[in-house]
């Protein structure tokens, strides 16, 4: 139960539940007028980077042939993802796999520890998801243009397409191309953002409701504990797709239409 | 005072949206579990496409929650 | 929403989102994610070799089997040949000895009936000189006639004339 007391705390002091995104700087740092202090999204970014590194150097310290338990998660992530760029990125997707690889252990670990009581998740704040989303569109439209020149208009025109559909199609295809980073980020950032809200307006329901019976307070709370299931499954979910759909955007660039 | 009720009625119209995306995801949902039933040896190949579904499904949905949520808290 | 409101840490932000990233891009790329591979395709490659090292003992087996049975083939087919040899041996050894014996055989039946002829003879020529000395002794009792050896052997072979 003292799980859900620390979002419920915020609820019952009467503050939003929005409360829990606010950024309060750490350590006051600034590179002339621009601000660069260590904030408390900046410490849990820290924090994700050194687990990461942390479980998979202490997981592969040995190298064994027959894995333990954190070789065996080490791996299996690794092959995990190798198989999500070969099976949506397709050939020539391999040079891509380290950045693929980093962005999903990211997020993945962001996500996952957001969920933890007392921390702050920094992937539902749309800037860092924007961040993420604009690298990727960026780098998979350079490597585009770097590989096909101008044939990479091309991908704005279906193939097959009846000539007159032409003016129709391509803005069509241009905007869905372009609003890409945006989607990407919202995804995320508004899926990070409504789990973390509701889960705080539903403990909130049970600590206000406990102040008068206890027995039905322990229905919101009931329903607190299925939603950290599925937060858990939508924190997993979101890292998932975010890097199948990075693998998919790289397809594209890298094949065109044809595949 | 106004501007108060107009910003939850707006908030209650935004969320309306998420109607749409209880519908698509029951769908995707659906039609992954009847399609399962029509070829089982194919579902678990096909249950990542229909996550991802899910997700891109979802999303839209949120959209509107956001709406909501930015209408209400901001 | 604070994700809106609190725009001046927007900078900060995406400064760690930049240093955290960075370095845990670099971190995997070049110590983490090398390691990862390297003991997946060492273990790949491991299963490989057993797989060939297996692979090689069975084929070793069966050209050991192979060998063998080549070698039992050539045994048999030795000792066959020998068999043959010296059965072929025996029968030509026998047939010499016998043609031997036959050859003694036929000796041994000239000789005898070379002795039998003169038997024979000595028989006839023994019968002729009694018969004559018979006829003369005869023909000296009865008549009292004494001839002479050379008349009786005329009256002899002139008796024998017929059968000789």
């Amino acid at each position: 139960m003292g799980l859900f007391i620390s979002k419920a705390h915020a609820a019952e002091a009467g503050e939003s539940p929005l409360h829990q995104f606010e950024i309060h700087s750490l350590i006051d740092i600034s590179a002339g007028s621009t601000n660069l202090s260590f904030t408390n999204s900046s410490l849990w970014m820290v924090i994700v980077t050194l687990a990461i590194i942390l479980l998979l150097a202490v997981g592969m310290r040995r190298g064994s042939m027959v894995p333990g338990r954190l070789q065996s998660i080490a791996e299996l992530s690794y092959e995990f993802v190798a198989n999500m760029v070969r099976d949506n990125a397709g050939d020539g997707g391999k040079p891509y796999f380290p950045f693929i690889f980093t962005l999903f252990m990211f997020i993945l670990f962001a996500n996952m520890q957001g969920l933890i009581p007392k921390t702050f998740t920094f992937t539902s704040h749309i800037i860092v998801t924007f961040a993420m989303a604009a690298v990727v569109f960026i780098g998979v439209t350079v490597i585009g243009i770097v590989k096909h020149r101008f044939r990479f208009l091309t991908l704005f025109v279906p193939a097959g397409l009846p000539i007159f559909l032409v003016p129709l199609l391509v803005p069509i295809e241009l905007i869905s191309y372009i609003i890409r980073p945006i989607t990407l980020s919202v995804r995320l950032f508004a899926n990070m953002m409504a789990g973390h809200t509701l889960l705080v307006v539903l403990s909130g329901f049970a600590v206000s409701l406990s102040g008068f019976f206890v027995l039905p307070a322990l229905a919101p709370l009931a329903v607190t504990a299925a939603m950290y299931g599925l937060e858990t499954i939508v924190a997993f979910l979101q890292a998932y797709v975010f890097a199948v759909l990075t693998c998919l955007y790289l397809h594209d660039a890298l094949h065109l239409h044809d595949h | 005072m106004e501007v108060e009720a107009a910003k939850m009625i707006g908030a209650g119209l935004a969320a309306i949206g998420l109607a749409g995306a209880g519908v698509g995801i029951g769908i995707i949902f659906g039609n992954y579990v009847s399609a399962g039933i029509r070829n089982p040896s194919a579902a678990p190949k096909m249950f990542g496409n229909a996550l991802l579904g899910f997700a891109l499904t979802e999303a839209t949905g949120l959209f509107s929650l956001l709406i909501a949520l930015i209408i209400l808290f901001s | 929403m604070p994700q809106f409101e609190q725009a001046d840490t927007f900078v900060s932000q995406l400064f760690w989102l930049a240093i955290t990233f960075g370095v845990l891009y670099l971190v995997l790329r070049y110590a983490i994610l090398p390691r990862i591979a390297d003991v997946l395709e060492s273990r790949q490659d491991r299963i490989a070799n057993d797989l060939e090292e297996a692979e090689k003992l069975k084929r070793e087996s069966e050209e050991a089997l192979k060998a063998y049975e080549e070698a039992l083939a050539t045994a048999r087919a030795r000792a066959q040949e020998m068999a043959a040899a010296a059965k072929a041996e025996a029968t030509k050894d026998s047939e010499r000895r016998s043609a031997e014996l036959e050859a003694k055989l036929a000796e041994d039946l000239k000789t005898a009936d070379a002795r039998i002829q003169d038997v024979r003879a000595e028989a006839v020529s023994g019968i002729r000189s009694v018969a004559q000395e018979t006829a003369q002794a005869i023909t000296s009792k009865l008549i009292g006639i004494e001839i002479d050896s050379g008349t009786a052997e005329k009256a002899v072979s002139g008796a024998f004339g017929e059968n000789r």
